[in-house]
């Protein structure tokens, strides 16, 4: 545990080194070719994504970093995760940063940055480098919501994403503290004294009870930090603003990177740092968490799903419809405290998220840049009423956004709805635990909510088709940004069909989790 | 109070006159701070109040943070302070016609506030009084050579923070280029 192990942390020495190569690659490039560098980000990152899924899924966690930074299967997933989101994010913003022409460079240097915090972020092992890396990625995604710099809309987004940002990083800074005050250590494992591997969460379990309340209370601060990040009510007043303001390609970033970070790190957290129970012992104070959890994921999934309904701009939609999928992924967080209130280590709840988030990458980012192709790379027709008869406008781009709007909301076969029910499904298990038949409730929540968000993502789909177009304007799909979208579209489908392989790479990740 | 006072100043010789004074001027150039009128002044005397600090540190033989004190405080945040106010142009008039709303309910709170805090400040340090003055100057947190205890852990076990930092002010300082600039 006591060395460097450099060649674990390769993938972030090589994103540093991208995103470095790209700033000064704009130094030297004429001006209409430093629109290219998209296509150099591109590249770069499906190198990296291909360098991962080539790598093999870890069967014991490895530590680098002096103890700092862990190598484990949940790690690489999330990398893979992010790979290919940066991935779809540089291929959308490519030709909607040639149409606002401003700085490529800066743009894609910012997006390699933010990747490297995510990263980071997956494979973080104590409470400093969580800090930092998280706000590696907020800095970065504040900077790309406010790009527009001369459109007020953006400028909002931004301001308002920082100010959050900033007291959520106050927030979780000051939940730290406690749990470094009660345990008198920052990292979630490290070598104890007689040379064995100590997680924190047994330290936690072995603190005198007024201890133990400090620290507990010390989480609970830190996951309201991290309830902003993921977007949960009643920490969610940011999003529709600021995925309104900031401009497309960044809305989709932010929609899927900073909610996978935020979720990541809850897992983490829970898994590393919550003690589980022993059988007999006072289950108290994590029976509090999970009763907390199940709130909050109640609330955000009814917020959410219900105040889409009245929207009538479509990224603002998507702002409402991304909180609540974020209810969705804290059911799993719910699954997993409940298991560890009862003493049981099954973390079925996680390899759901795990699926879940894989398949939402898709999904979501197959919708935004269906969103960018039909606005050409402006801002200025965001209304849902735009996309009336897009169905005669453009049969393509309509077909691949009703199948990422019907996935979205939970239609079988596809992704989405085997994401929602296996989180769905890892309630139930939970809820056959003693004393915990209520949260059959928050199951049933889940299902109802299903029914409600296919109300308004159908009404989109309805413009599509049934309404006759209001402009005969043709609609000029890129080769790129379609390929793109129709290999998502693919993997929808796919996803859903053949789940196998997916599954058990989402299984996969529990063997290494909980060390 | 005068008792102690002298006691102290007995007991503590050299060390403990050039903590009182260190003392006063921070504690003066505070208030010279919140009373001038000028925000250029009110810098300066802020200026002089961090160096006071400082002074404190030394005497606490903490010699590290009291040089840190004078380069990132009395130094880089105090020029940045500086360029911001000259940057505003303020001038004598809008000086003048500044104000602050009066709030006299806010006024008491404060207060009240002031004095439950001295009055903890000075009930929570009367056992360290007992101790010789000298005895507490004389315990430094960081024994002897407080740069090596501080950046040996900074370079190895806790590197890897560090690094991601660097990585977060590389972003920093691209966006605010990428922000500001009218043309990229």
């Amino acid at each position: 545990m006591d060395a460097m192990n450099l060649h674990l942390m390769l993938p972030e020495i090589y994103l540093v080194l991208l995103g470095l190569v790209i700033l000064i690659a704009d130094l030297y490039l004429a001006p209409e070719k430093r629109f290219n560098l998209g296509w150099w980000t591109a590249g770069g990152l499906s190198v990296l994504a291909v360098w991962l899924f080539a790598t093999p899924t870890p069967e014991t966690v490895e530590f680098a970093g002096f103890g700092l930074y862990r190598a484990d299967g949940f790690a690489l997933f999330m990398k893979k995760v992010f790979a290919l989101t940066g991935i779809l994010v540089a291929v959308m913003s490519t030709g909607y940063l040639k149409r606002y022409g401003r700085g490529p460079g800066e743009f894609f240097s910012l997006v390699i940055f933010a990747l490297t915090g995510m990263f980071m972020v997956a494979s973080v092992n104590d409470f400093m480098s969580l800090f930092v890396s998280l706000e590696l990625v907020t800095l970065c995604l504040f900077i790309l919501a406010a790009y527009r710099r001369h459109d007020k809309l953006s400028g909002e987004a931004g301001i308002k994403y920082i100010i959050v940002g900033a007291m959520a990083a106050g927030l979780m800074l000051f939940g730290m503290a406690f749990i470094y005050g009660a345990t008198g250590e920052v990292r979630f494992t490290y070598m104890g004294a007689d040379g064995q591997l100590v997680l924190l969460s047994q330290t936690v379990a072995n603190l005198e009870s007024g201890w133990q309340m400090t620290a507990l209370f010390g989480f609970t601060v830190l996951l309201v930090g991290l309830g902003f990040k993921v977007a949960a009510v009643p920490f969610h007043v940011w999003v529709p603003d600021v995925y309104q303001g900031a401009p497309t390609p960044v809305t989709a970033f932010l929609s899927v990177g900073s909610k996978a970070a935020g979720f990541i790190l809850i897992i983490r957290v829970i898994t590393l740092v919550v003690p589980t129970i022993a059988p007999g012992a006072d289950l108290a104070l994590v029976d509090q968490l999970v009763k907390l959890f199940a709130l909050i994921a109640g609330l955000t999934l009814f917020y959410g799903n219900l105040a889409a309904i009245p929207q009538k701009n479509l990224k603002r939609l998507m702002g409402f419809s991304s909180i609540g999928h974020a209810g969705y992924l804290l059911l799993g967080i719910v699954a997993v405290l409940a298991m560890k209130a009862a003493g049981e280590e099954t973390m079925n709840g996680v390899s759901a998220i795990a699926f879940y988030l894989f398949a939402y990458v898709f999904t979501n980012m197959a919708m935004f840049i269906g969103m960018v192709i039909f606005t050409q790379g402006s801002e200025d027709s965001h209304a849902i009423d735009d996309y009336a008869g897009l169905g005669k406008r453009a049969p393509l781009l309509a077909l691949c956004m009703t199948i990422a709007l019907l996935s979205l909301a939970g239609v079988p076969p596809l992704a989405g709805f085997f994401g929602k029910f296996y989180l769905i499904s890892s309630i139930v298990e939970a809820a056959r635990l003693d004393g915990y038949g209520w949260l059959l409730v928050l199951a049933a929540a889940g299902a109802v909510n299903v029914v409600i968000s296919m109300y308004y993502y159908l009404c989109v789909v309805k413009r599509m088709y049934m309404l006759e177009p209001t402009s005969d304007e043709p609609i000029h799909l890129p080769p790129p940004a379609k390929i793109a979208m129709v290999a998502c579209i693919v993997l929808v489908v796919v996803i859903g069909i053949f789940q196998g392989p997916f599954v058990q790479m989402a299984t996969g990740v529990l063997a290494t989790l909980g060390f | 109070m005068e008792p102690i006072f002298h006691d102290l100043l007995a007991a503590g010789g050299g060390h403990a006159v050039a903590f009182y004074a260190c003392s006063a001027v921070t504690i003066a150039a505070a208030i010279l701070m919140v009373m001038k009128k000028n925000p250029v002044a009110s810098v300066m005397w802020l200026v002089l109040s961090f160096i006071g600090l400082a002074g404190i540190y030394v005497t606490l033989q903490s010699y590290f943070i009291a040089v840190i004190q004078v380069l990132v405080y009395a130094g880089a945040i105090m020029v940045l302070f500086l360029f911001v106010i000259m940057l505003l142009n303020l001038r004598r008039e809008d000086i003048a016609k500044m104000e602050l709303p009066k709030v006299p309910f806010a006024g008491v709170i404060a207060a009240i506030l002031f004095f439950v805090s001295v009055f903890l400040v000075i009930k929570a340090s009367t056992p360290a009084f007992e101790k010789p003055v000298d005895a507490l100057l004389g315990e430094p947190a960081l024994a002897g050579d407080s740069v090596r205890a501080i950046g040996i852990p900074l370079f190895s076990q806790w590197l890897l923070p560090f690094e991601i930092t660097s990585v977060l002010l590389l972003a920093a300082i691209v966006g605010a280029v990428a922000l500001t600039k009218k043309k990229l």
